[in-house]
C-alpha cells in the first residue's frame, strides 16, 4: 500500500470502521512508514481533544415548557399573505407613479447623467451637513434606512436604534437633519420643490425627481474598498457652485454613504485581528485592514464608540477592545 | 423506561414523561449545538428551540430511532439557523486580549480527576480548538461534531444530514485535515 492510498483510509481506520482486509493492509503499511504512523497518532490525539470539549454537566439547563404550550404565531410582517399584499400594493403604487409621470409628458434624461448629478447633489448635501455637525450627521442616511429592516429584538446585543443615535447628536445636527427631511418631503410635488429651491425652474425639478436613481445603484458602481473619495467631510469639490448649479434642480436621492474604516493593527496583534475580522467584508492593503462594502450599510463600534465616518482606529495588543460589532 | 415508552406517554399528554425525555436528550442536543456554535448560551437556546419543536411533534414519532434521527437533524438545522442569524444581523467577536486574565477565566471544563485516561484540556488549548472548529465551514463542522461529540457512526450522520455515507467519509476526512492545518498555524 502506498502512502497516498493509506492516507485515504486513515479516517475510517481511527474511527474503527475500516474493513478487515483494508485494515490489515494499512497496519502493514504503518509498520513500515513512520510518517503515516505519526499521522495516525496525531489524528487520534485530535479526536481525544475534540471529545474533551464536550460540556459534561448540562444539569443547569431548564426547559421552559410554557413556551412550547403557546402556539407559535408569526409576527404580522412575516406572514405570507401580508408580504404578498405589500408587494402587490408597492407594484400598484409604482405603476400609478410611472403612469402619472409619463402621461404628463416628462422626458427621462440619460441615466448616466442623472447618476452623476444625483451623486453630486447627494455629496454636496452631505458635505454641508458634515461641515456643520462635525461629520456625524452623514450617518443619518444609509444605515438608518437599512437597519430599520432588522428587528432589534432579534439581535444579540443592545443595538441602539436610530432615534437613540440621533439623541446623541448636537441640537444643531438634529435641526439640520429635520430641515433636510422637510426639504426632501417638500420635494414630493413640483410646486413645493420649486419653493424649496427658488433658483431652480419647476420643470427641471420635476424632470429630475422622476429619474433620480436609487443610491445602492450608485454605490455598486464604486470600488468597495477604495479610500472614500465620496466622504462627505472631505467633499470640498462637491460644494463647487458650478456643479451645485447644475444640480440645483435635482432632489438628492436618499444615499447610502460608503464608509471605510481602517484598523491600524500593530504587528503583534495582526494575527488575532485577522481572525477576528474573518467573515467581515474586509480587505487588506499595506499592513492595514480596511473594512467596508459599498452595498452594505453598517455601523462599526469599537469599545462602544461608534465609528461614524472614515477614520483610522489604532489597535495593538495593549488596546482594550471588548467587541467589534458589525451591523448590517 | 425505554425511549419508546416515554414517547408514547408524552403523546398521551404526560408532562412528567416529557421531563424525562428532556433529561435524556438534553446533553446530546446541547453538545451538538455547542460544537456547532462554540457558545454554551447559544447552545442552550438551540436546545430550548429543539425541545419546543419536539413537544409539538411528539405524537408523530414511530420509534426511538426515528426520534434520534429527527433530533440530530433538527439540532443541526437549528444551529445552522443560529449561525446564519449571527452572520446576517450582528456579528460579535470577543476581542479581549489574551493575557494573565485569560488564564483565570472559568470555563466549563469537566472535572476529570476521577478519569485520568481522559484528555484534560488547558483553557488556552480549549479556546484554540473551539476557534479552529468555528473556522470550519458548516458542512464540515456538522459532520465532525456529530462524529466526535456524539459518536454517531457514518450511517447515522448520513441520515441526520441527508447526505450519502461516501460524502460523510470525505467530509470527515477533510474536516480533520483542515482542523489539523488550522491548529498547526
Amino acid at each position: 500500500m502506498e502512502c497516498r492510498e493509506a492516507r485515504a483510509y486513515l479516517t475510517e481506520y481511527i474511527d474503527g470502521f475500516l474493513l478487515e482486509k483494508e485494515r490489515a493492509q494499512l497496519e502493514a503499511h504503518l509498520q513500515a512508514c513512520a510518517a503515516c504512523k505519526k499521522e495516525v497518532e496525531a489524528l487520534r490525539a485530535l479526536r481525544g481533544e475534540l471529545r474533551a470539549l464536550k460540556i459534561e454537566d448540562t444539569s443547569d439547563f431548564v426547559f421552559d415548557i410554557e413556551k412550547a404550550k403557546t402556539p407559535a404565531v408569526l409576527p404580522l410582517y412575516r406572514q405570507r399573505w401580508v408580504r404578498a399584499l405589500s408587494v402587490t400594493a408597492a407594484c400598484f403604487v409604482l405603476f400609478i407613479g410611472v403612469l402619472a409621470v409619463t402621461q404628463n409628458g416628462y422626458q427621462t434624461p440619460q441615466n448616466s447623467e442623472v447618476q452623476i448629478l444625483g451623486s453630486e447633489a447627494a455629496d454636496e448635501e452631505d458635505a454641508m451637513t458634515a461641515r456643520e455637525t462635525n461629520g456625524e450627521s452623514e450617518m443619518t442616511n444609509g444605515p438608518r434606512a437599512r437597519t430599520a429592516e432588522v428587528p432589534y429584538a432579534e439581535t444579540e446585543l443592545a443595538v441602539p436604534d436610530t432615534y437613540t443615535y440621533y439623541s446623541s447628536q448636537t441640537p444643531e445636527a438634529v435641526q439640520e437633519y429635520a430641515g433636510k427631511e422637510n426639504q426632501k418631503s417638500a420635494s414630493v410635488t413640483a410646486e413645493d420643490a420649486s419653493t424649496a429651491e427658488p433658483g431652480a425652474g419647476a420643470g427641471a425639478q420635476v424632470e429630475s425627481e422622476a429619474t433620480v436613481p436609487t443610491a445602492p445603484m450608485m454605490d455598486k458602481t464604486d470600488d468597495a474598498f477604495a479610500p472614500s473619495s465620496q466622504a462627505p467631510a472631505s467633499g470640498g469639490a462637491s460644494a463647487n457652485p458650478a456643479s451645485g448649479g447644475s444640480a440645483s434642480g435635482i432632489i438628492p436621492a436618499p444615499t447610502y454613504t460608503k464608509r471605510t474604516v481602517t484598523l491600524s493593527v500593530s504587528p503583534e496583534a495582526q494575527e488575532r485581528f485577522s481572525y477576528i475580522l474573518s467573515g467581515m467584508p474586509v480587505t487588506r492593503a499595506n499592513g492595514e485592514i480596511l473594512i467596508g462594502a459599498s452595498d452594505l450599510n453598517w455601523l462599526l463600534r469599537v469599545d462602544g464608540v461608534q465609528i461614524v465616518s472614515d477614520q483610522t482606529v489604532e489597535c495593538n495588543s495593549e488596546t482594550y477592545l471588548n467587541k467589534v460589532v458589525l451591523i448590517y | 423506561m425505554t425511549t419508546q415508552e416515554l414517547v408514547e406517554k408524552c403523546a398521551e399528554g404526560d408532562a412528567q414523561a416529557f421531563d424525562f425525555l428532556v433529561e435524556r436528550y438534553q446533553s446530546k442536543i446541547i453538545n451538538i449545538a455547542y460544537g456547532m456554535l462554540q457558545d454554551k448560551e447559544d447552545a442552550y437556546d438551540v436546545a430550548q428551540e429543539v425541545f419546543i419543536k419536539l413537544y409539538r411533534k411528539i405524537g408523530s414519532f414511530t420509534g426511538a430511532a426515528s426520534l434520534d434521527t429527527w433530533i440530530h437533524r433538527v439540532t443541526v438545522n437549528a444551529s445552522l439557523d443560529a449561525l446564519r442569524k449571527r452572520g446576517r444581523r450582528v456579528q460579535t467577536v470577543p476581542l479581549a486580549v489574551e493575557g494573565e486574565d485569560a488564564q483565570t477565566v472559568e470555563l466549563p471544563i469537566a472535572d476529570d480527576s476521577a478519569a485520568p485516561e481522559k484528555v484534560v484540556l488547558q483553557n488556552e488549548r480549549r479556546r484554540m480548538l473551539l476557534d479552529a472548529i468555528e473556522r470550519l465551514s458548516p458542512k464540515y463542522r456538522s459532520v465532525l461534531v456529530l462524529r466526535e461529540f456524539e459518536d454517531l457512526d457514518y450511517e447515522q450522520i448520513a441520515s441526520a444530514l441527508d447526505i450519502s455515507v461516501g460524502t460523510v467519509k470525505s467530509r470527515l476526512n477533510r474536516a480533520r485535515e483542515k482542523l489539523r492545518n488550522l491548529l498547526e498555524k
